[in-house]
Protein backbone atom coordinates (compact mmCIF):
# COMPACT_ATOMS: atom_id res chain seq x y z
CA UNK A 1 0.00 0.00 0.00
CA UNK A 2 1.58 3.36 -1.48
CA UNK A 3 0.84 6.09 1.33
CA UNK A 4 1.13 9.72 0.62
CA UNK A 5 3.66 10.83 4.13
CA UNK A 6 5.83 8.86 5.71
CA UNK A 7 4.07 7.22 8.81
CA UNK A 8 4.57 8.61 12.34
CA UNK A 9 4.62 6.37 15.60
CA UNK A 10 5.21 8.20 18.77
CA UNK A 11 6.04 6.23 21.95
CA UNK A 12 2.51 6.02 23.21
CA UNK A 13 1.48 4.67 19.94
CA UNK A 14 4.33 2.30 19.58
CA UNK A 15 3.40 0.74 22.92
CA UNK A 16 0.09 0.04 22.51
CA UNK A 17 0.65 -0.78 18.76
CA UNK A 18 3.65 -3.88 20.75
CA UNK A 19 0.71 -4.59 23.53
CA UNK A 20 -1.94 -4.91 20.66
CA UNK A 21 0.67 -7.24 18.62
CA UNK A 22 2.06 -9.34 21.57
CA UNK A 23 -1.58 -9.61 23.41
CA UNK A 24 -3.89 -9.55 20.77
CA UNK A 25 -7.07 -7.63 20.53
CA UNK A 26 -7.90 -5.90 24.03
CA UNK A 27 -10.25 -3.24 24.97
CA UNK A 28 -8.64 0.45 26.63
CA UNK A 29 -8.84 -0.98 29.94
CA UNK A 30 -6.77 -3.75 29.25
CA UNK A 31 -3.98 -1.86 27.74
CA UNK A 32 -3.65 0.56 30.62
CA UNK A 33 -3.65 -2.15 33.20
CA UNK A 34 -0.92 -4.11 30.66
CA UNK A 35 1.01 -1.18 30.66
CA UNK A 36 1.82 -1.21 34.01
CA UNK A 37 1.57 2.53 34.22
CA UNK A 38 2.79 3.78 31.49
CA UNK A 39 -1.02 4.41 29.39
CA UNK A 40 -3.48 5.92 31.40
CA UNK A 41 -7.22 6.06 31.48
CA UNK A 42 -7.29 9.64 31.28
CA UNK A 43 -4.69 9.56 27.42
CA UNK A 44 -5.59 6.37 26.45
CA UNK A 45 -8.99 6.71 25.03
CA UNK A 46 -7.79 9.89 22.91
CA UNK A 47 -4.75 8.11 21.83
CA UNK A 48 -6.35 5.07 20.55
CA UNK A 49 -9.11 7.34 18.48
CA UNK A 50 -6.37 9.01 16.80
CA UNK A 51 -4.44 5.39 15.87
CA UNK A 52 -7.30 4.55 13.73
CA UNK A 53 -7.61 8.02 12.26
CA UNK A 54 -4.82 6.85 11.01
CA UNK A 55 -5.21 3.07 10.27
CA UNK A 56 -3.34 1.59 12.66
CA UNK A 57 -5.97 -0.34 14.92
CA UNK A 58 -9.60 -1.27 14.32
CA UNK A 59 -12.30 -1.55 16.32
CA UNK A 60 -15.22 -3.00 16.88
CA UNK A 61 -18.02 -3.32 19.31
CA UNK A 62 -17.97 -6.56 21.63
CA UNK A 63 -21.56 -8.07 21.15
CA UNK A 64 -23.38 -7.91 24.23
CA UNK A 65 -25.26 -10.79 26.17
CA UNK A 66 -29.36 -9.95 25.74
CA UNK A 67 -29.87 -8.98 29.47
CA UNK A 68 -26.69 -7.21 29.88
CA UNK A 69 -26.55 -3.84 31.00
CA UNK A 70 -24.34 -0.51 30.14
CA UNK A 71 -22.65 0.12 27.39
CA UNK A 72 -21.01 -2.63 24.75
CA UNK A 73 -17.12 -2.24 25.34
CA UNK A 74 -14.73 -1.22 22.19
CA UNK A 75 -12.10 -4.19 21.35
CA UNK A 76 -9.08 -2.89 19.35
CA UNK A 77 -6.52 -4.55 17.31
CA UNK A 78 -4.14 -3.86 14.89
CA UNK A 79 -4.40 -3.20 11.23
CA UNK A 80 -1.79 -4.51 8.75
CA UNK A 81 -0.63 -1.30 8.46
CA UNK A 82 0.19 -0.36 11.75
CA UNK A 83 1.89 -3.83 11.92
CA UNK A 84 3.95 -2.26 9.19
CA UNK A 85 4.84 0.67 11.02
CA UNK A 86 5.46 -1.44 13.88
CA UNK A 87 7.93 -3.53 12.23
CA UNK A 88 9.18 -0.69 10.35
CA UNK A 89 10.37 1.29 13.62
CA UNK A 90 11.89 -1.46 15.61
CA UNK A 91 14.00 -2.08 12.05
CA UNK A 92 14.83 1.77 12.52
CA UNK A 93 15.35 1.74 15.94
CA UNK A 94 17.74 -1.59 15.48
CA UNK A 95 19.56 0.36 12.77
CA UNK A 96 20.51 3.22 14.98
CA UNK A 97 20.91 0.95 18.01
CA UNK A 98 18.08 2.98 19.57
CA UNK A 99 16.69 1.95 22.96
CA UNK A 100 13.26 0.95 22.49
CA UNK A 101 11.07 1.99 25.47
CA UNK A 102 8.92 -1.01 26.60
CA UNK B 1 -23.68 -6.80 47.10
CA UNK B 2 -23.98 -3.91 44.18
CA UNK B 3 -22.82 -0.71 45.63
CA UNK B 4 -24.58 0.91 42.91
CA UNK B 5 -27.60 -1.14 42.45
CA UNK B 6 -29.49 2.12 43.87
CA UNK B 7 -28.47 4.99 41.34
CA UNK B 8 -31.22 5.22 38.33
CA UNK B 9 -28.83 5.89 36.01
CA UNK B 10 -25.84 3.60 35.09
CA UNK B 11 -22.46 5.35 35.70
CA UNK B 12 -21.00 7.57 33.50
CA UNK B 13 -24.25 9.14 32.29
CA UNK B 14 -23.62 12.30 33.31
CA UNK B 15 -20.32 12.36 31.81
CA UNK B 16 -21.44 11.31 28.66
CA UNK B 17 -24.34 14.18 28.60
CA UNK B 18 -21.72 16.68 29.06
CA UNK B 19 -19.69 15.38 26.23
CA UNK B 20 -22.17 15.50 23.79
CA UNK B 21 -22.34 18.93 24.42
CA UNK B 22 -18.82 19.53 23.87
CA UNK B 23 -18.17 17.27 21.28
CA UNK B 24 -19.31 15.43 17.73
CA UNK B 25 -20.71 12.32 17.82
CA UNK B 26 -17.83 10.58 15.90
CA UNK B 27 -15.83 11.73 19.29
CA UNK B 28 -18.07 10.56 21.24
CA UNK B 29 -18.27 6.71 19.80
CA UNK B 30 -14.67 6.42 19.12
CA UNK B 31 -13.12 8.21 22.40
CA UNK B 32 -15.87 8.57 25.27
CA UNK B 33 -17.95 5.69 24.40
CA UNK B 34 -15.21 3.09 24.92
CA UNK B 35 -14.32 4.74 28.24
CA UNK B 36 -17.21 5.30 29.88
CA UNK B 37 -18.21 1.33 28.79
CA UNK B 38 -15.09 -0.15 30.48
CA UNK B 39 -15.73 1.91 33.26
CA UNK B 40 -19.18 0.51 33.73
CA UNK B 41 -17.70 -2.92 33.21
CA UNK B 42 -15.01 -2.21 35.65
CA UNK B 43 -17.60 -1.35 38.29
CA UNK B 44 -19.32 -4.56 37.71
CA UNK B 45 -16.38 -6.67 38.00
CA UNK B 46 -15.26 -4.48 41.32
CA UNK B 47 -18.97 -4.90 42.56
CA UNK B 48 -17.75 -7.64 45.24
CA UNK B 49 -15.93 -5.53 47.21
CA UNK B 50 -16.39 -2.01 48.44
CA UNK B 51 -13.18 -1.16 48.72
CA UNK B 52 -12.42 -2.42 45.10
CA UNK B 53 -15.39 -0.75 44.01
CA UNK B 54 -14.10 2.88 45.31
CA UNK B 55 -10.85 2.60 43.94
CA UNK B 56 -11.98 2.19 41.29
CA UNK B 57 -14.34 4.68 40.75
CA UNK B 58 -12.02 7.40 42.09
CA UNK B 59 -9.81 6.41 39.53
CA UNK B 60 -12.32 7.05 36.90
CA UNK B 61 -13.80 10.19 38.49
CA UNK B 62 -10.33 11.09 37.59
CA UNK B 63 -9.72 10.07 34.12
CA UNK B 64 -13.03 11.00 32.81
CA UNK B 65 -12.44 14.86 33.33
CA UNK B 66 -8.83 14.46 32.50
CA UNK B 67 -10.02 12.43 29.21
CA UNK B 68 -12.43 15.62 28.54
CA UNK B 69 -9.33 17.63 28.49
CA UNK B 70 -7.11 15.74 26.40
CA UNK B 71 -9.50 15.21 23.55
CA UNK B 72 -9.27 18.25 21.86
CA UNK B 73 -5.77 18.59 21.49
CA UNK B 74 -5.28 14.97 20.96
CA UNK B 75 -7.87 13.95 18.50
CA UNK B 76 -7.68 17.07 15.79
CA UNK B 77 -6.80 14.46 13.17
CA UNK B 78 -9.30 14.39 10.24
CA UNK B 79 -12.06 11.84 9.96
CA UNK B 80 -12.70 9.89 12.36
CA UNK B 81 -15.29 7.47 10.81
CA UNK B 82 -16.33 10.29 9.04
CA UNK B 83 -13.97 11.49 5.49
CA UNK B 84 -16.58 14.64 5.58
CA UNK B 85 -16.04 16.55 8.67
CA UNK B 86 -13.18 18.14 8.94
CA UNK B 87 -12.46 18.01 12.64
CA UNK B 88 -13.26 15.48 15.20
CA UNK B 89 -13.12 16.99 17.87
CA UNK B 90 -15.43 19.80 18.01
CA UNK B 91 -14.93 21.09 21.45
CA UNK B 92 -11.57 22.47 21.07
CA UNK B 93 -13.23 26.21 20.51
CA UNK B 94 -15.51 25.73 23.18
CA UNK B 95 -13.00 25.10 25.72
CA UNK B 96 -11.28 27.87 24.37
CA UNK B 97 -14.07 29.72 25.00
CA UNK B 98 -14.58 28.39 28.41
CA UNK B 99 -10.94 29.11 29.44
CA UNK B 100 -11.37 32.84 28.26
CA UNK B 101 -14.71 33.21 30.28
CA UNK B 102 -12.71 31.56 33.36
CA UNK B 103 -10.33 34.13 33.27
CA UNK B 104 -12.45 37.02 32.87
CA UNK B 105 -14.50 35.38 35.81
CA UNK B 106 -11.99 35.10 37.83
CA UNK B 107 -10.15 38.89 37.30
CA UNK B 108 -12.58 40.87 39.27
CA UNK B 109 -11.63 38.62 42.19
CA UNK B 110 -7.95 38.80 41.91
CA UNK B 111 -7.44 41.77 39.47
CA UNK B 112 -3.99 43.01 41.37
CA UNK B 113 -2.51 39.46 41.35
CA UNK B 114 -3.53 39.04 37.40
CA UNK B 115 -2.15 42.34 37.17
CA UNK B 116 1.14 42.36 38.58
CA UNK B 117 1.92 38.56 37.13
CA UNK B 118 0.94 39.53 33.32
CA UNK B 119 3.27 42.83 34.10
CA UNK B 120 5.99 40.44 35.83
CA UNK B 121 5.66 38.11 33.14
CA UNK B 122 6.53 40.44 30.61
CA UNK B 123 9.40 42.32 32.34
CA UNK B 124 10.42 38.89 32.85
CA UNK B 125 10.39 37.87 29.00
CA UNK B 126 12.02 41.01 28.11
CA UNK B 127 15.01 40.39 30.40
CA UNK B 128 15.63 37.33 29.44
CA UNK B 129 15.33 38.17 25.61
CA UNK B 130 18.02 41.05 25.94
CA UNK B 131 20.54 39.03 28.66
CA UNK B 132 20.14 36.27 25.54
CA UNK B 133 20.98 38.84 23.05
CA UNK B 134 23.81 40.48 25.05
CA UNK B 135 25.17 36.95 25.93
CA UNK B 136 24.67 34.62 23.19
CA UNK B 137 24.57 30.88 24.48
CA UNK B 138 26.90 28.35 23.84
CA UNK B 139 24.28 26.02 23.61
CA UNK B 140 21.75 27.64 20.89
CA UNK B 141 24.78 27.26 18.45
CA UNK B 142 25.40 23.88 19.37
CA UNK B 143 21.56 23.33 18.83
CA UNK B 144 21.63 25.03 15.88
CA UNK B 145 24.12 22.92 14.51
CA UNK B 146 22.82 19.81 16.17
CA UNK B 147 19.59 20.40 14.37
CA UNK B 148 21.71 20.05 10.81
CA UNK B 149 23.10 17.09 11.70
CA UNK B 150 19.56 16.21 12.46
CA UNK B 151 18.07 17.03 9.12
CA UNK B 152 21.07 15.25 7.57
CA UNK B 153 20.26 11.79 9.82
CA UNK B 154 16.73 11.77 9.34
CA UNK B 155 16.50 12.50 5.85
CA UNK B 156 19.31 9.57 5.54
CA UNK B 157 16.84 7.61 7.49
CA UNK B 158 14.07 8.07 4.95
CA UNK B 159 15.03 5.86 2.64
CA UNK B 160 15.72 3.22 5.48
CA UNK B 161 11.77 3.73 6.53
CA UNK B 162 10.36 3.66 2.48
CA UNK B 163 12.34 0.35 1.99
CA UNK B 164 11.38 -1.27 5.11
CA UNK B 165 7.84 -0.26 4.76
CA UNK B 166 8.02 -1.75 1.35
CA UNK B 167 9.67 -4.87 2.17
CA UNK B 168 6.72 -5.99 4.06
Amino acid sequence: MALDTLPSLPRKEQLILDLLVAEGPSFGLQLVKLSRGALKRGTVYATLARMEAKGYVESEQEALPPNAIGLPRRIFRPTALGTRVLNAWNVLAREFALEVPR
Amino acid sequence: MNPSAGSSCPPGTLFLRIARLLFAEQTISRVFLPAVADFQNELREASTSRLTHLVARCRWYWALPALLVVTPFSVSIRSIGDQSSSHAASGGWLFTLLYVAMFVGAWSCVQEFMTAAIVAGVVLAWLMRAWNDRHPAVLSILGRETSRDCGKAFSASRPLIANSISMR
